[in-house]
């Protein structure tokens, strides 16, 4: 007789066994490492000529006259155009600000002044690349340079210089979100601590740069364009509008893209520009982005300032927090002021406090325009809160650990629903943090740090931050910074077909940047089919011509493998409703009795199977064999959304459907001579609910970890200040951390599936820049004896020298 | 970014007023001059080789004068262009009786680069930048001393 | 009226074991004949500076970034790009160890971190992470945080001992020894 032991085991084997949580091998890699994978810029169309674009030079002046004439003259050039021929066949691009930002005119190609160093002045498209560049240098434009201004309060006071003109004023938005009484936790507390703090400047910049080809077919009358752009059917409104050419005559396709991060978000200007010398030319147009152009004018991320106030009690319960932002957004505003309103999905951070002022102020500048990037507008917000709650624990005496564990949203909260109306999708932050901590040892390198301090060696820090990283957003959001904007809710789609010979493809709205989207989809799909992935073919890449898609479909704000899962299942549902009445009509049995396994409908009682090719067989070529009146094909598009509701009239609303959060402890050692200091040891905790694939999710933590520790401790975009130039341009001076610059990482992970999306699946891609405030923190933390308070995010070798020098005279 | 100096010559103000404003002096003094185009002693082109690092190429250098007074004060301003870069250039001159003869010249520039160069040669601009125009003052001061 | 172009010039070298010829202006970079004249997309662009490393082949047995070689450099030069890494359909260790160690996300960066990673291999079979790291320090990647590829050359290094006798010696002469 079996033993106990025996049968549950066997119960176990026969249990099918999911395809969704194994960390398998990427069905996208055996074309990547074989140098096969299809980039824009692989893209060749016969007859295919190229682009350039001529840039300013200032970071703010007049255009007086620009001569073309001798650029035209040159053997190879096809056409030249300025903002002046722009503006006679295209309109002003769609704004999402209120009045009057929205009256600015985006073209895209600057028509009467240039508004920052790199705005696109004219167009050249030539036989060859080199020359449409050599053309470049022959045309002339006089500038009338004016003043400029590169500090977000400065381009707010009343004698500032003024971008826009039409717009009058610098000021995209202006919000006040107002919740609780934070007044009266002022008047109650202890103590209020006060700072300001400036989150800086710079960009995920993947190693692939912006890239179209525009092919006009005129035969057809379809615009094609190729392109790397995250979310190509969101651009349609802006190119449709913009360049008065019908949606349905526009094909966006998109092929492996060389990472995103949110910066391939904003480039439609560019494409509207490839499309326009496309159709002017009569020749399929490329245009390739080269890093210096991508750094000066392709996407930042925002700059953003705090005057905080922060009322506590002395115990370290925090009471609530009033704050004033200044968020820099560059020169002109193409997703902005979205920005301005996202980090609300986050107000309160992992803390418990009910008590909230934020008067937000989105201002232009003479800067490269600001888009989202990874952990778009949240970063900077939570960055803030890690801050904050490290100066409150030094200003309280109390140890940083101990004051997040206090004031963080407890497990049995959950669903938590914050002062701004986001609901929290289950968590445990604390068991996070203590995790992490323990991970690196943080009593040990407390003791380790006392002793070093005794002795006066270098100095040790230790950071600690819990940040979240909301995903799937609802564009209810964009409401916010003007009501009249038509545009909520979320969605996504997914097509399945069992074709005639009974194999699976999938093709998604999701349009992947090395995500493994193939690899995600091919495991959710193999498990409701009861098939293995290696029978799904996931359509690679996008296309508009061929997948399915809504206007919000793409990669952004992590939500691909929730919306994307959302929207499989969905189809998956409806296919497998239809097989299981073919199979069920030709087995002579009921649907419900129905089962898919090993590749066929299996009857759950007889144990009678009919193999997935003959169900297809069935619905595509044998139709005389289908059920009464059933209709052909075994075909499913299906649209999922999650629900989401607008916000009310003090803008509350849950703003995401899931909320992954991740806590990171880096331990560092300063030399106080240098300023310079190296990570010792850094360890990650991280959350996203169930993982479909545990590889891809631990390779988006190291990823979102690396983009984290670069911003803190390498990448900046400096302008200088006399005369508006982007300082740091080119890899020489913007530093990408490389292989030795980021630190071996331990990290971990907590399953606490989410309460609301589908499978409890959360979005991870973000991370919402963790180690900026774990880093800034450590690095106050190694000179806290010095007394030294650090209030940006951007930590550098000079900055922490000039501190420590400061402190010293004093 | 700004730099000025102040020389002593032994001449009398008006020859020096006369040196500084003389374009043929000016451009002689200039790095890799390439070719001069003079239309009025206020107002003239010249063609110059420059650059910071490898970013090297031919600058066209329009320069007027703005402000005259003989002999004592003058502003000469240059915008110029090439290799995708930008220039603007404007200087100052006070010249005035010297503390126990001759004369003495104060002078000081403000230089705005724009650009590929201004990218590019970030680092090296401050340094280059104050070499050419100080070599150009020096040069015309030599000029000066020699006459 | 103004013409800019200035007489082309025949290119005769090997890549990856085969003959390739071609006609480029003198200013041409190796990269973009390999790209765009002889269709080897695989290598890529990153930059404008020679920092990313997304460009980097083999030039007679040592790596190169070629974005900073001009084509005609390369005039009867041995060279190997990502697309000669293979054995016809079999994978070579470097590529099986980076699929198995999810090495890459974006694939961008992949080609050049591939030949850099072979080359690191080359010279030092049994690296340790501190070596792995600066073999590979001239490669930027920004998907990955460098965690797994650094995991996927340890795990090449492993296979490529156990092969070795056998893959290696096509992947020599490939690369121009």
């Amino acid at each position: 007789m079996a033993t106990v032991t025996e049968l549950v085991k066997a119960e176990e084997e026969a249990k099918p066994k999911l395809w969704l949580g194994q960390p398998l091998k990427r069905k996208e890699d055996p074309r990547l490492i074989s140098g096969l994978g299809k980039y824009v810029d692989d893209v060749k169309l016969p007859g295919l000529a190229y682009a350039s674009i001529l840039r300013s030079p200032y970071a703010h002046a007049r255009i007086k006259s620009i001569d073309t004439s001798k650029a035209e003259k040159l053997t190879g050039v096809l056409c030249v155009i300025t903002g002046r021929d722009v503006v006679k066949i295209t309109d002003p691009f769609l704004q999402i600000s209120p009045a009057p930002a929205n009256k600015l005119k985006d073209y895209c190609l600057a028509v009467d002044k240039v508004t920052y160093v790199g705005d696109p002045v004219a167009a050249v498209v030539a036989e060859s690349r080199g020359i449409a560049e050599d053309a470049l240098e022959l045309i002339e434009v006089e500038y009338e340079p004016v003043d400029h201004v590169i500090d977000a309060r400065r381009a707010l006071e009343k004698d500032a210089p003024v971008l826009h003109e039409e717009v009058g004023s610098n000021l995209v938005f202006y919000g006040k979100w107002d919740y609780g009484n934070i007044e009266q936790a002022i008047k109650t507390a202890d103590k209020v601590v006060k700072a300001t703090l400036h989150f800086h400047r710079f960009s995920s910049t993947p190693i692939e740069n912006n890239g179209v080809v525009v092919n006009y077919d005129r035969a057809t009358g379809f615009l094609n364009i190729y392109c790397n752009n995250q979310m190509p059917m969101f651009c349609i409104p802006w190119l449709s509008f913009g360049l008065r050419f019908p949606s349905n005559r526009i094909r966006m396709i998109t092929g492996d893209i060389g990472g995103g991060f949110g910066t391939k978000i904003i480039n439609y200007p560019y494409i509207a520009l490839v499309a326009i010398l496309a159709m002017k030319t009569g020749r399929p147009v490329k245009w390739t982005e080269d890093r210096r152009e991508h750094l000066a004018a392709a996407n930042h991320g925002n700059e953003r300032t705090f005057d905080v106030e922060v009322p506590v009690k002395r115990d370290g319960t925090i009471l609530g927090f009033k704050l004033k932002a200044f968020d820099d957004c560059g020169a002109y505003t193409r997703y902005e002021p979205a920005g301005a309103a996202i980090w609300a999905q986050v107000t309160p951070g992992c803390y418990h406090f009910a008590n909230f002022v934020m008067e937000f102020y989105q201002v232009m500048t003479n800067k490269c325009p600001v888009g989202p990037n990874r952990g778009y507008s949240r970063s900077q917000h939570l960055w803030m809160l890690e801050r904050s709650v490290d100066i409150v624990a030094r200003e309280l005496g109390l140890d940083p650990a101990e004051v997040r564990l206090k004031n963080f949203v407890r497990p049995d909260e959950m669903p938590y629903v914050t002062p701004s109306g986001g609901i929290y999708d289950g968590g445990n932050y604390g068991e996070s943090l203590r995790k992490v901590m323990k991970l690196i040892d943080y009593d040990g390198i407390r003791e380790e740090q006392a002793a070093s301090r005794r002795k006066g060696g270098k100095l040790i820090g230790i950071g600690l931050a819990t940040v979240l990283d909301s995903g799937t957003n609802n564009f209810g959001q964009v409401k916010i910074v003007n009501p009249e904007n038509p545009f909520s809710g979320n969605s996504e789609a997914a097509r399945i077909s069992i074709d005639g010979l009974g194999q699976i493809q999938v093709a998604l709205g999701t349009v992947p940047q090395g995500q493994g989207h193939e690899t995600f989809a091919s495991q959710v799909v193999a498990d409701e089919f009861g098939v293995s992935p290696d029978q799904v073919t996931v359509l690679m890449g996008f296309d508009s011509g061929t997948n399915p898609y809504s206007h919000q479909s793409g990669s952004y704000a992590s939500r691909s493998a929730v919306m994307g899962t959302g929207a499989l299942l969905g189809a998956a549902k409806k296919v497998k409703e239809k097989a299981a009445k073919i199979a069920a009509h030709l087995l002579q049995t009921s649907p419900e009795k129905i089962d898919f396994r090993e590749g066929a409908a299996v009857d759950r009682e007889t144990g009678k199977k009919i193999p997935l090719w003959q169900i297809g067989n069935v619905a595509w070529v044998n139709n005389l064999l289908l059920p009464e009146g059933m209709e052909p094909g075994l075909v499913a598009i299906n649209f999922w959304r999650p629900s989401f509701t607008l916000p009310d009239e003090k803008w509350r609303h849950n703003q995401t459907l899931t909320y992954s959060y991740q806590s990171h402890a880096a331990v560092i050692e300063l030399d106080p001579e240098s300023g310079k200091f190296k990570i010792l040891r850094y360890a990650i905790v991280d959350d996203c609910g169930t993982q479909i694939n545990p590889l891809i999710v631990e390779g988006q933590v190291h990823g979102a970890a690396a983009h984290g520790i670069g911003a803190a401790m390498y990448e900046n975009f400096e302008y200088d200040e006399e005369n508006g130039q982007l300082k740091s341009s080119t890899f020489i001076d913007y530093l990408v951390p490389t292989a030795l610059d980021i630190p071996h990482m331990i990290t971990s992970h907590i399953e606490t599936p989410s309460l609301f999306a589908p499978k409890g699946i959360r979005g991870v891609g973000e991370g919402g820049c963790t180690p900026v405030g774990a880093i800034s923190n450590a690095v106050e933390d190694a000179l806290a004896p010095l007394g030294i308070r650090i209030t940006d995010s951007h930590q550098n070798p000079q900055q922490i020298h000039k501190l420590i020098r400061e402190k010293a005279s004093k | 970014m700004h730099f000025e100096g102040t020389f002593n010559v032994k001449a009398p103000k008006e020859k020096v007023f006369g040196m500084m404003l003389d374009p043929n002096q000016i451009s002689q003094c200039m790095p890799d001059l390439q070719k001069l185009e003079v239309k009025s002693p206020d107002d003239f082109t010249a063609v110059v080789k420059a650059g910071v690092s490898f970013i090297k190429g031919d600058f066209t250098l329009h320069f007027t004068t703005v402000e005259k007074t003989p002999p004592t004060h003058a502003k000469l301003v240059a915008h110029g262009t090439g290799i995708g870069s930008t220039v603007d250039l404007d200087t100052l001159m006070d010249i005035a009786d010297a503390q126990g003869g001759g004369t003495s010249m104060k002078w000081s520039a403000d230089a705005k680069i724009g650009g590929r160069i201004a990218s590019v040669g970030q680092r090296l601009l401050n340094g280059q930048a104050e070499k050419i125009v100080k070599n150009l003052f020096e040069c015309l001061q030599t000029k000066l001393e020699a006459a | 009226m103004q013409s800019l172009k200035t007489d082309m010039i025949t290119v005769t070298c090997k890549i990856n074991g085969k003959e390739y010829s071609g006609m480029v202006e003198p200013r041409t970079l190796l990269v973009h004949f390999l790209r765009d004249d002889l269709n080897l997309t695989g290598t890529h662009i990153g930059c404008d500076t020679g920092h990313c490393g997304a460009c980097t082949i083999f030039m007679n047995g040592k790596t190169v970034k070629s974005c900073m070689v001009l084509a005609i450099q390369a005039q009867g030069a041995n060279l190997m790009t990502v697309e000669g890494l293979a054995d016809g359909d079999k994978l070579h260790p470097i590529q099986e160890a980076y699929w198995e160690n999810h090495g890459l996300q974006c694939g961008y960066c992949t080609p050049g971190m591939l030949m850099s990673s072979l080359f690191l291999l080359q010279r030092n079979p049994d690296p340790t992470e501190e070596e792995i790291r600066r073999g590979i320090e001239g490669n930027l990647c920004r998907c990955t945080g460098y965690v797994n590829i650094v995991k996927s050359i340890k795990a090449a290094a492993k296979k490529m001992q156990q092969q070795q006798g056998s893959a290696a010696p096509s992947i020599q002469a490939k690369a121009g020894h």
